[in-house]
């Protein structure tokens, strides 16, 4: 959820959290594993920038430019997207299933700007086009890292960061009972954690506590366990306070 | 390929204006002067520099030349790299770089001239700004070259666009803070040197810290590339002509302890900037790539 806010991921949804908790006067905190988990997603995004820029630039491109008889320096052009396709290709086959939508957007918007290159006439080769989506790789994953200061070390968000770290046991007993009660969408050793500071800060405060998420497919579908399990409420933001 | 000038022997605009202003005092001028028959007192203020610092740009290459030779204490470079005669090289290309900077000069040269207010730090900081928003495609069209003529990990990078942005809030925070300062206190003080002085005085501390991180980045980002483009070099003399840096060539644990210690620097840098600032960065960039990073983080 911190990353929705800082990205402008469903505003109104956020929006009606933060008017909720101020209307109020509700405390919204945010774990030392949720932040961690935060720090941790960052680099793993920057590995896959990383990733994906490397492949077109470690002369996989160029080689089937020279099997083609071309100039590798050459302008792109209309032959290149099979070129293009095969290194998506490739790529989707060796990243992992969370990898494969975000390689999804950036094959959109790569191959979407090369045809509007080429339909407005704009002669550019290969590494200049790349350079400038590495550019932009740059200035976003920058803005990023400076958000996380922002919202973790300044406080400068509606949620305050929380020292409490998860129960081990909750997070064990999470892990073991949820893992093995289902077959749907796999829960994570992560979620468990951020579940369990909650319950921790729960226990430790006596304050009526609500663990809120928009990973619906891997938290909130698995609300009704957790609760039964462990006590603690997991909640959608749209309605999060009204369970307090 | 040559190593982009951005990344080393450059002008550094933080150094120029902490050598600038950190030393600077004011004294006033007071003086009588006849005005339709009356006689009248008029204030008029000079910066004048505190001891062992005559001025601003004499004392820039020496600046220069102690911030390199530090850099190459920080840094263990290969045998074959004297480390005396790359901070030569460096401290030279500084130099070059800021003698032909003659927009800089004369902006720095004006407001060292001032007499009648402290505007001459605002002016400074509007004109790096303005060079900052002027230069910023192409100092990122810098990096995305290197990146194309090496393999150095994103993350690199990464780190030096982030040490940039911070720069522009760090110049924001400058702004506001001596924007405050010059419009309401200082202005207010005019004719009263003791006042003045102390909350001149008060100006400068107050921004003392944001100094002090943001040179500590600069520095340690200096000391990356150094280590980084020096051991792809096979002497001194090459550097210039280097035509691709192969992370496999850099000490890794040193590589690995100076990005870490630079990460840590730059959070340091923008939490402070923040505090001053906190309506620096507001804005989220809109790129092709937003929808991808929020499959990635938001999922």
């Amino acid at each position: 959820m911190a990353f929705a806010e800082i990205l402008q991921e469903d505003p109104e949804v956020i929006g009606k959290l933060k008017l909720d908790i101020q209307r109020r006067q509700t405390p919204c905190y945010i774990s030392v594993s949720a932040t961690n988990e935060c720090t941790k997603k960052l680099a793993f995004s920057e590995n896959f920038f990383d990733r994906v820029f490397r492949t077109f630039a470690q002369g996989y491109f160029d080689h089937c430019r020279q099997q083609q008889g071309k100039n590798p320096n050459d302008p792109i052009s209309e032959d290149d997207f099979r070129i293009f396709a095969n290194l998506f290709d490739n790529l989707r086959k060796t990243m992992s299933p969370v990898l494969q939508k975000p390689l999804r957007e950036l094959k959109k918007k790569m191959i979407l700007s090369v045809e509007q290159m080429l339909r407005q006439k704009v002669r550019t080769d290969l590494n200049s086009f790349l350079q400038g989506f590495v550019g932009q790789a740059l200035i976003l994953s920058a803005h990023l890292r400076i958000e996380r200061v922002k919202y973790f070390v300044n406080q400068l968000g509606f949620f305050k960061t929380n020292n409490i770290l998860p129960d081990p046991t909750i997070t064990a007993k999470l892990m073991a009972n949820i893992r093995s009660s289902t077959m749907r969408n796999p829960f994570h050793q992560e979620d468990a954690e951020n579940i369990s500071s909650a319950w921790a800060h729960k226990n430790k405060s006596g304050e009526k506590t609500v663990f809120v998420s928009i990973d619906f497919r891997t938290v909130i579908a698995y609300a009704e366990e957790v609760l039964r399990l462990i006590g603690l409420q997991c909640a959608d933001p749209l309605y999060a306070v009204h369970f307090i | 390929m040559r190593v982009p000038t951005n990344f080393l022997g450059q002008v550094d605009p933080m150094n120029a204006l902490r050598c600038g202003f950190a030393s600077l005092k004011p004294i006033s001028i007071t003086k009588t002067v006849r005005l339709f028959g009356l006689r009248m007192k008029t204030i008029e203020w000079r910066f004048q520099r505190e001891e062992g610092n005559s001025d601003l740009i004499k004392s820039y290459p020496t600046y220069v030349k102690f911030l390199n030779d530090s850099v190459m204490q920080k840094v263990t470079l290969p045998q074959r790299i004297n480390p005396i005669a790359l901070s030569d090289l460096l401290t030279r290309e500084a130099q070059e770089a800021f003698d032909k900077d003659l927009a800089l000069k004369s902006t720095l040269k004006e407001a060292e001239a001032e007499t009648t207010s402290a505007r001459p730090f605002l002016k400074v900081i509007k004109f790096l700004r303005k060079r900052y928003d002027d230069q910023k495609a192409e100092s990122i069209s810098g990096k995305t070259d290197l990146f194309a003529h090496s393999n150095l990990p994103f993350s690199f990078f990464a780190d030096l666009v982030m040490g940039e942005e911070i720069y522009g809030g760090f110049l924001d925070a400058m702004q506001r803070k001596t924007g405050l300062y010059e419009t309401v206190w200082l202005r207010k003080y005019a004719d009263n040197s003791r006042l003045f002085g102390m909350k001149f005085q008060e100006m400068k501390d107050s921004l003392a810290p944001l100094f002090d991180v943001a040179q500590q980045s600069s520095f340690l980002q200096k000391c990356l590339t150094v280590l980084v483009v020096a051991s792809n070099c096979d002497s001194v003399e090459s550097l210039p002509s280097l035509e691709f840096v192969d992370v496999g060539r850099v000490d890794s644990e040193q590589f690995k302890q100076l990005s870490s210690e630079l990460r840590s620097s730059l959070d340091r840098c923008a939490s402070t900037v923040l505090s001053m600032e906190p309506n620096a960065f507001s804005q989220t960039p809109s790129t092709d790539l937003n929808r991808a990073f929020s499959e990635m983080l938001v999922q």
